[in-house]
């Protein structure tokens, strides 16, 4: 895809909400619109510093949404830590190929952990939104059931949408959790059977997306239907 | 003018190599690296340092001294 100039974008917080103890949810009005797709980011402008975020939200709405992984402990962290509406923000966009390609019609896989699921859960709810008919498959690793975020929305996507598969996978459940445990490069070939035919959209921490990528280019996931984000705490 | 890509900070986004391709690219770990530092007026690599999402293109100039990003005070 062509790489968009990107522009500055001025903006202000309309929300600010502790979704878990690590991640916060900030949701911005632009003055003016800024143009995005489904998987691309924004960098804030902060103080001398700029941090990427994922668009978590949909190109058209009038607020954006972004999750934010505050345990860093850094300049992005003591931002988005600390805001509270009506701040006002600046950031730089569009930024990012981590697209889908349009061009594809496979049935499709996403993967993420933590707050690696901000871009698809754009993707997944504009495909959703624009009528997509093959199957889709969340996989969405997290240490413990709080730490799930957006749980209630993929569920009710996967109640209306039967194409759509919601399979939350915890490393470290605890109490009556029934769900997947373990690593999502364990539970991707044990759910999906004919992985090789599938295109792959992964989004998480530089290790995972390191292991997801191996582990289907060893099962015969052709590399060019292998698309990832590599998605570091904003520190 | 000198520039300089601080890998440790680059996250690969390609802007600068969009914006001035006759200077920057990306290399095999999608970190972008300078392939000819006189490939475009100073101008144009400014823009391409001034849009990099992570601040990762430093510009000095002859004497040596950082021009951008713009040092605190």
């Amino acid at each position: 895809m062509n790489v968009v100039i990107p522009k500055e974008y001025p903006a202000t917080v309309v929300a600010a909400a502790t979704l878990t103890p690590k991640v916060v949810f900030l949701q911005l009005r632009p003055e003016k619109t800024a143009p995005f797709v489904p998987g691309q980011y924004a960098s804030f402008l902060l103080g001398n510093n700029r941090r990427p975020l994922s668009y978590a939200s949909l190109p058209g709405e009038a607020l954006l949404d972004f999750v934010i992984d505050i345990s860093p402990g850094g300049v992005c962290s003591q931002f988005a830590a600390h805001a509270k509406a009506g701040d006002a923000v600046r950031f730089l966009s569009p930024y990012g190929r981590f697209v889908m390609n349009k061009e594809d019609t496979r049935p499709l896989l996403f993967v993420a952990t933590g707050t690696g699921i901000a871009p698809i859960r754009a993707q997944i709810k504009d495909l959703l939104a624009q009528g997509e008919t093959r199957p889709i498959t969340l996989l969405f690793g997290n240490y413990t059931e709080r730490d799930i975020v957006f749980r209630e929305e993929f569920e009710a996507l996967a109640q209306k949408h039967s194409t759509f598969t919601f399979i939350p996978v915890l490393s470290n459940a605890e109490g009556a959790w029934s769900g997947e445990t373990g690593w999502v490069t364990h539970v991707a070939p044990r759910r999906i059977s004919d992985l090789p035919a599938w295109s792959a959209y992964v989004c998480g921490n530089p290790p995972m997306v390191k292991d997801m990528t191996a582990l289907l280019l060893s099962a015969g996931t052709p590399k060019e239907h292998i698309h990832t984000e590599q998605f570091t705490p904003a520190s | 003018m000198k520039i300089e890509v601080k890998r440790d900070i680059c996250i690969g986004a390609a802007t600068c190599s969009a914006i001035a391709p006759t200077v920057f690219e990306l290399d095999a770990e999608l970190k972008a690296v300078v392939k000819d530092p006189t490939g475009a007026p100073d101008s144009t690599i400014m823009e391409a340092a001034q849009s990099c999402p992570t601040l990762a293109i430093y510009i000095y100039d002859d004497a040596g001294k950082q021009v951008f990003p713009v040092p605190a005070a």
